[in-house]
């Protein structure tokens, strides 16, 4: 029994001591590497930009994704990985960090090795969402912006075939005049949560909104009669759309996508109306100045072949959408300014 | 009837009871959603409604237990004291497990998953076997930690991408 | 156009890849701590790069391979494998207790590809009209569903009913830590970002099951032999006789329409299924005492339930575009990434790869019986390995599945939390069971009971028969439960009363 014991304590204090000097390592060691490197770019970043676009990477790239296999942001993402990989000769190897709309991987990574081998793909409506509702206390200022390199199909508002409704104008018209009783469904907390606080509050709609759920949900219950419009990714409707069994009524992008132009824009009904949700790469913040343009150089060379063009045309039904790094910093600015000015009625 | 079955209803009834009752406390300090779409029913409703129905269910079998602890008596049954050390020495082999468990997952962040693994899986072996077959154990315990750290390391890591800790193993580039 | 689905498939590259995806799910269902959703997840990265055919076959075999292998750690080990399984330990190991192994594994595999089969063939001729069924249930229908799931609970309790109830409860507790439904407030989360996540399932499972086992074992250590070895692993075929498999057709057939049921419901998935179908055999069965003593009807409806899940699952995943799980979701992402768009059209569009699904599915559940028939003889010898040396290794197996479910090591925290109630529960003879379907349906309730207060000045519930229905069933089984309950209490007490006085005189006359 004893003799148990004092095997256990052993093995205790034998498992504490590694662990106090593998965490008193692990602590330091990077940051002294880091440290005068950071400097070092920040200052060479600076004086002499020749210099700076040197750095190439030699090792593999870590890019945190922060939606699930399976989505537009994972694939977009694997396919800019793939693209990449050829550019820089090092592999980049994507991992899925989900949960809480991006939020989770995101706060896991803000603040991550800033060595340009530690990079987060997300799409903008997280990015700049989640900080509007109030899910997270940061925006796009926690990190480096990289790149924005994609924008999605876009949203749709949409009704049954059937329906009495053609344009965004006659719906809000009716749930004028019927207040309350045309049931609306949405995703509370998301971009089309905001998107119905935009109908409500600045368009005058008086809808029944009800939440239920995700765009498939959402597709479910405009199908199963359980609500009388919602908005759905274009992707999801396509089909019902030309079957005939959904209308749409607008797009929620500024202008409709590059391949299919005839789309009305629900901004022409509500100016502040747009959501334009693009792919983005983030690197944590602090990374050098140096590394982001170079990743930055290598993510507008790697999309610029005809093989992405020919993708993101399939997919996202747009052109190639990519932005340099002062762009793309303006891009996500003016984005976030938009949905900070929601921010009073969400 | 239910000899010293009643134990087995007043200590979880006390515990659940207590838990019920802290979880019931926190209800009041979640933010409520008051934007567009909310209702009266909010999202402290099923909270309140669980807790309430926990509450009510481990009092009902803590009272249980109390009935069944006074017919015990009553019947002559004698209320035995097991001494506290006594119960921990019995139950030794799933206490070393739950501390070894809890430092396994507690320090395989910072030491790593290679290290940690390894010896956890050696400890854990020992503590499965009981003492005198200890000495014909060691080794094939420690190829099987080596083994197991190891394989499980590379193909989950380097294969199929899981996000292993590599810990203090990263100074070797891994 | 089946022609084109059918040469599709029968392409040397794409049967290679079926197989391979069949015998890593397998792999994957068995070992406990990864699933069949995860198995999908690690793969889907891969198939990116594949044919569509090549890349939905690889899909749906990983899939059925996965719900399928759940089932041998389940029987063997009384771990299941994946959420899919937990029903099948039921009787699964006390099979395997009784020497049984062998036929618990056989029964298991050959009504798992039973199931499959009849939820494949449900899926080719009946999915238009499954599908409208399926869109009947909204908000208020769903709200009705988890509260009549829910009451099976008393079903499933036994005769303490308290304890089963606090179980349940609990893992409804448990359920609403972290971002609400429908609004996303956190809730419970003490400030820690992590747990806005809440607890994840898998998690949850390793907990109640992994961890207890090796406490269990733990336990047993100094007791000499708590768990008996059986040497005699001899399978003759499958491990049953036909006239042992002929007796189940009802039984199977009950259980699979249930797990086709469910499939077809989204959000509600094989866990919940394989419990209900148990649950139902058990109350209709003539021989209800002697379920979980480990006689073959429970594996029976497990089994079958689950995987008919499969097929369900997949109509309105096909004809609707509409994920009913992980598993499924992460199959429309790949459906989509092949240009295949799921929906009313599909059958106009993409026709041939709707038969090239189809024809996968049966391919790998060929696989599947193949592979597991064979592999039975091996699976076995698993009891042959010694218990302190597999359990570590399966709790670092446990601990790897918790990590790469979300990619976060903070979920491995909450597997040594959850183990550690789990034991001081079973400690408490407070079954865990219930839990999972508490866990489950919790949400469920939840979400939908919020989206009906939303709904309600608009649509009111008299607009909805299933509702009205669900909810008078819900009272009829709470009743009946009770009652069976109530009695199967009084026996027990009677027996145990017999028994102390049986006890009583043998004591006095040593004495």
């Amino acid at each position: 029994m004893k003799k148990f014991f004092a095997l256990l304590l052993a093995v205790v204090m034998v498992l504490s001591l590694t662990a106090c000097g593998g965490s008193g390592k692990t602590e330091t060691a990077p940051a002294a590497e880091t440290a005068p490197a950071a400097e070092t770019a920040q200052a060479s970043g600076t004086a002499e930009t020749a210099e700076a676009e040197a750095w190439k990477p030699t090792k593999t790239i870590n890019i945190y994704m922060t939606h699930g296999a399976g989505g537009d942001t994972d694939y977009m993402g694997r396919k800019l990985a793939e693209a990449l990989e050829k550019v820089l000769g090092v592999s980049v190897v994507v991992t899925n960090v989900t949960g809480s709309n991006g939020a989770t991987c995101m706060q896991q990574y803000k603040d991550g090795d800033t060595d340009g081998y530690t990079l987060i793909a997300t799409n903008t409506a997280a990015l700049t969402g989640n900080e509007a509702t109030g899910m997270v206390d940061f925006g796009y200022t926690a990190f480096e912006p990289v790149a924005v390199y994609g924008m999605q199909s876009g949203e749709n508002i949409v009704v049954p075939a059937n329906s009495p409704y053609n344009t965004l104008d006659d719906l809000i018209e009716a749930s004028k005049a019927n207040p309350g009783t045309i049931r609306y469904g949405i995703s509370t907390g998301g971009g089309v949560y905001i998107q119905a606080c935009v109908l409500t509050n600045i368009g005058g709609a008086q809808f029944n909104i009800v939440d239920v759920g995700d765009g498939a949900a959402r597709l479910n219950a405009l199908l199963g009669d359980s609500v009388d419009a919602t908005s759905l990714p274009y992707s999801t409707a396509a089909q019902y759309i030309e079957a005939g069994q959904l209308k749409s009524l607008c797009t929620c992008l500024s202008k409709a996508p590059d391949l299919l132009p005839d789309q009305r824009a629900a901004s022409e009904t509500i100016p502040e109306l747009v959501i334009d949700t693009e792919y983005v790469v983030l690197a944590p913040k602090g990374t050098p100045a140096n590394i982001v343009k170079a990743l930055n150089d290598a993510i507008l060379e790697a999309t610029s072949t005809e093989e992405w063009k020919q993708m993101v045309n399939d997919y996202c039904l747009q052109n190639p959408f990519v932005l340099n790094v002062e762009d793309t910093i303006a891009n996500l600015k003016e984005q976030r300014d938009l949905f900070q000015s929601f921010v009073p009625f969400l | 009837m239910s000899n010293k079955q009643y134990k087995l209803d007043i200590i979880p009834g006390i515990v659940l009871s207590l838990f019920a009752a802290f979880y019931l406390l926190q209800v009041p300090k979640i933010v409520e959603f008051k934007g567009l779409g909310s209702t009266p029913l909010t999202n402290r409703f099923v909270p309140y409604l669980w807790g309430g129905a926990l509450l009510l269910l481990s009092l009902w079998i803590l009272v249980r237990g109390i009935i069944r602890r006074k017919k015990y008596l009553a019947e002559g049954g004698r209320a035995d004291k097991n001494s506290f050390a006594e119960a921990v020495s019995d139950k030794r082999e799933v206490i070393a497990s739950f501390i070894s468990l809890t430092i396994y997952v507690a320090l395989m962040g910072s030491v790593g998953f290679v290290i940690m693994t390894l010896i956890y899986v050696f400890v854990q072996i020992l503590i499965l076997t009981p003492r005198e077959n200890w000495k014909k154990t060691y080794l094939p315990a420690l190829i099987t930690a080596a083994a197991a750290a190891g394989i499980l390391f590379y193909v989950f890591r380097y294969l199929l991408n899981v996000l292993l800790p590599v810990g203090v193993l990263s100074v070797f580039g891994l | 156009m089946i022609l084109q689905g059918l040469s599709a498939v029968l392409q040397p590259m794409t049967i290679l890849l079926v197989a391979i995806g069949v015998a890593v799910g397998i792999i994957f269902g068995a070992i406990p701590g990864l699933t069949a959703t995860m198995a999908i997840v690690m793969f889907l990265p891969v198939t990116y790069s594949m044919t569509s055919a090549q890349g939905i076959s690889m899909l749906m075999a990983l899939y059925i391979g996965g719900i399928s292998g759940g089932l041998i750690s389940a029987i063997l080990l009384n771990i299941p494998g994946t959420p899919s399984s937990v029903a099948t330990c039921f009787d699964g190991k006390p099979m395997a207790n009784k020497g049984e192994a062998g036929k618990a594994l056989g029964t298991g595999v050959v009504f798992s590809f039973i199931g499959t089969v009849i939820g494949i063939g449900l899926l080719m001729v009946l999915a238009p009209v499954l599908c409208d069924f399926a869109l009947k249930f909204q908000a208020y229908e769903y709200c009705a569903l988890a509260v009549f799931s829910l009451s099976m609970v008393i079903a499933l309790t036994g005769r303490d009913m308290p304890k089963g109830l606090i179980s349940a409860v609990i893992g409804a507790l448990l359920a609403t830590v972290g971002l609400a439904p429908v609004d996303s407030k956190p809730r419970f989360t003490f400030g820690t970002y992590q747990l806005n996540n809440g607890f994840a399932l898998l998690v949850l499972l390793i907990g109640l099951f992994a961890i207890s086992e090796v406490m269990a074992y733990a336990e047993s250590v100094r007791k000499n032999q708590g768990y008996t070895i059986e040497t005699n692993y001899k399978i003759r075929g499958a491990g049953f006789s036909i006239k042992e498999g002929l007796a189940q057709t009802k039984n199977a057939i009950v259980s699979a329409l249930i797990g086709v049921g469910i499939g077809i419901l989204p959000g509600i998935g094989g866990g919940v299924s394989c419990m209900i179908a148990y649950t139902v055999s058990k109350n209709t069965s003539k021989h209800r005492e002697l379920y979980g003593t480990g006689i073959m009807d429970g594996v029976v409806a497990s089994e079958t339930a689950n995987n008919a899940t499969i097929g369900g699952a997949m109509i309105p995943l096909l004809s609707l575009g509409i994920p009913g799980d992980a598993a499924t979701a992460m199959l429309l992402g790949g459906l989509q990434i092949h240009n295949v768009a799921p929906g009313p059209l599909i059958y106009q569009k993409s026709g041939e790869v709707v038969y090239a699904i189809f024809f996968a599915m049966v391919l790998s559940a060929i696989f599947m019986l193949i592979f597991m028939l064979f592999g039975m003889r091996f699976f076995v010898s698993v009891l042959k390995i010694p218990k302190n040396f597999l359990l570590p290794v399966i709790v670092v197996l446990c601990g790897i599945g918790a990590i790469g479910n979300a990619n976060n090591l903070f979920d491995t925290y909450s597997m040594v939390a959850f183990g550690l109630m789990s034991y001081l529960l079973i400690k408490s003879k407070i079954p865990t069971v219930p839990m999972i379907l508490g866990f489950i349906l919790g949400p469920t309730f939840e979400t939908n009971l919020r989206r009906v207060s939303q709904l309600a000045s608009s649509d009111p519930f008299y607009r909805h028969p299933i509702f009205c229905v669900l909810i008078v069933a819900t009272v009829l089984v709470v009743i009946f439960s009770t009652r069976a309950n109530l009695k199967d209490a009084r026996r027990a007490q009677e027996e145990e009363l017999a028994e102390m006085e049986k006890m009583k005189a043998a004591g006095s006359d040593g004495e």
